[in-house]
């Protein structure tokens, strides 16, 4: 059943409306940005300090996406780009009260002619999906030094864990990245993620 | 009652008319809020990354003491004294494997407690800018503070409010500016259990309140007083800061 994006929206404001506890988000951007300092502080290394942020979105994510698929009661998404409109309407909206804009990639057309399928599924490895945040609570009230912006630091990068952790919680393997990031001076932020393979449910041994 | 509004006002004695006053609220853009749930897991998953990162810290800062000592830049430390048991390690014994692999209790207390403490110190300090910063929000458009209780009120009332979502239960002093801030349901850990019992729960519990003593310890700064906050937790979830204010204040 194709929802539509308003219908996702309108899920998205009421699973928001419905959450129990609220804290102000300048105690959690104020908070955020003290973690990353001391972050740098401690590892002394910006490509290390992505990567542990990224780790402590991704155990972040493992239990956001158990508490959505709880309230929200939406069903398995029928295919990547369903996934891409539920993650930026739905989910985006009921944890952090943003609606990043979504546009989606179709996977890369297999140019092999012994391939049966010509026309590339949306639920293939290779789709993506990108999202445009114009909006990002985490960010604040921060400003980059010239030494950050060099070691090639992205603030934000606890969100791409989040993603990957969540999603995999599903059943998909992605990746997600950010590319361009307005606290680097770039036009906009916008974070890609991509899928790399379903994961199969593993049955435990011997349950037959 | 006088306030300062975002709008210039004219500087004449005459009070700010009512309709100004209104519009100024406008000026500000609302409040923004996201989920408690996901600020709570948040909250948990900072912890682990500071533990391991100030566990990190410390090795580095171990060896470039030890290339220092070695190159004679800096004298060699006074061994401690290692030899006498403390009635507290027996606590530990639980955590046995650990302390016998380090070859003794003491000695194995040792390392572990400084990388707790070190724990401590960062979430203090996260929680310093937290407070100090939020604190600065929060007053900006009310009057000076006149009286020390009436900034250690404002603490007690409207940063436990926006911080923990009620007020604090008992706030008793002793009028040479000591300060006790007891919640009876702290929100912090209120929620905190340990399958390893109670007293691990209680140390848990004891690394998890640091950011709130620096939430309080900021905000008391910033707004001019500079105070040492000692958090306190003996039985979950129940929860006492003990606010020292500096002699004169």
């Amino acid at each position: 059943m194709a929802t539509s994006s308003k219908q996702y929206l309108t899920r998205g404001e009421e699973l928001w409306k419905g959450r129990s506890e609220k804290v102000n988000a300048e105690l959690f951007a104020l908070t955020y940005g003290a973690l990353v300092v001391q972050l740098i502080q401690d590892y002394e290394d910006y490509a290390e300090v992505n990567k542990q942020l990224e780790k402590m979105g991704y155990n972040i994510g493992t239990r956001l996406i158990e508490d959505f698929l709880a309230k929200s009661n939406l069903g398995r998404c029928s295919d990547f780009r369903e996934v891409g409109e539920v993650v930026a309407k739905v989910g985006f909206k009921s944890f952090l009260n943003i609606s990043p804009s979504i546009t989606h990639q179709a996977p890369p057309v297999p140019t092999s002619p012994t391939r049966p399928t010509s026309t590339p599924q949306a639920n293939s490895a290779g789709s993506s999906f990108s999202l445009i945040f114009d909006e990002n609570p985490l960010a604040e009230f921060v400003e980059l030094p010239e030494d950050a912006l060099e070691g090639g630091l992205w603030f934000s990068n606890v969100l791409c864990g989040v993603i990957r952790g969540a999603l995999e919680m599903v059943q998909m393997q992605v990746s997600a990245e950010f590319v361009s990031d307005v606290l680097r001076g770039d036009e906009t932020t916008e974070m890609r993620v991509k899928l790399i393979k379903h994961l199969e449910e593993e049955v435990p041994i011997g349950d037959d | 009652m006088s306030s300062r509004n975002s709008l210039p006002v004219p500087s004449s004695s005459s009070s700010v008319p009512p309709h100004l006053a209104a519009l100024a609220t406008f000026s500000d853009p609302p409040t923004r809020h996201v989920d408690g749930a996901m600020m709570d897991y948040f909250l948990i998953e900072t912890v682990n990354a500071l533990r391991e990162s100030s566990k990190i810290a410390l090795t580095r800062e171990r060896e470039r003491e030890k290339e220092m000592i070695e190159a004679g830049l800096i004298p060699p430390p006074a061994l401690p004294v290692k030899e006498t048991k403390d009635s507290a390690v027996s606590a530990r014994d639980s955590t046995g494997s650990l302390a016998s692999t380090k070859g003794g209790k003491v000695a194995a207390a040792g390392p572990v407690d400084e990388e707790e403490e070190a724990l401590k110190v960062r979430l203090e300090t996260i929680g310093i800018h937290v407070g100090s910063n939020f604190s600065e929000r929060l007053c900006r458009d009310r009057a000076l503070f006149t009286e020390t209780l009436d900034a250690i009120k404002f603490i007690c009332k409207d940063i436990w409010a926006a911080c923990w979502d009620k007020q604090v239960d008992n706030l008793r002093t002793n009028h040479r500016g000591v300060y006790v801030l007891q919640d009876n349901s702290f929100k912090t850990i209120s929620r905190l259990s340990s399958w390893q019992g109670r007293p691990d729960a209680v140390r848990k519990a004891k690394v998890y309140v640091s950011m709130p003593a620096g939430i309080i310890k900021g905000a008391l700064a910033r707004l001019g007083y500079n105070a040492t906050v000692s958090p306190e937790v003996t039985n979950l979830p129940q929860c006492t800061f003990q606010v020292k204010l500096p002699k004169g204040s």
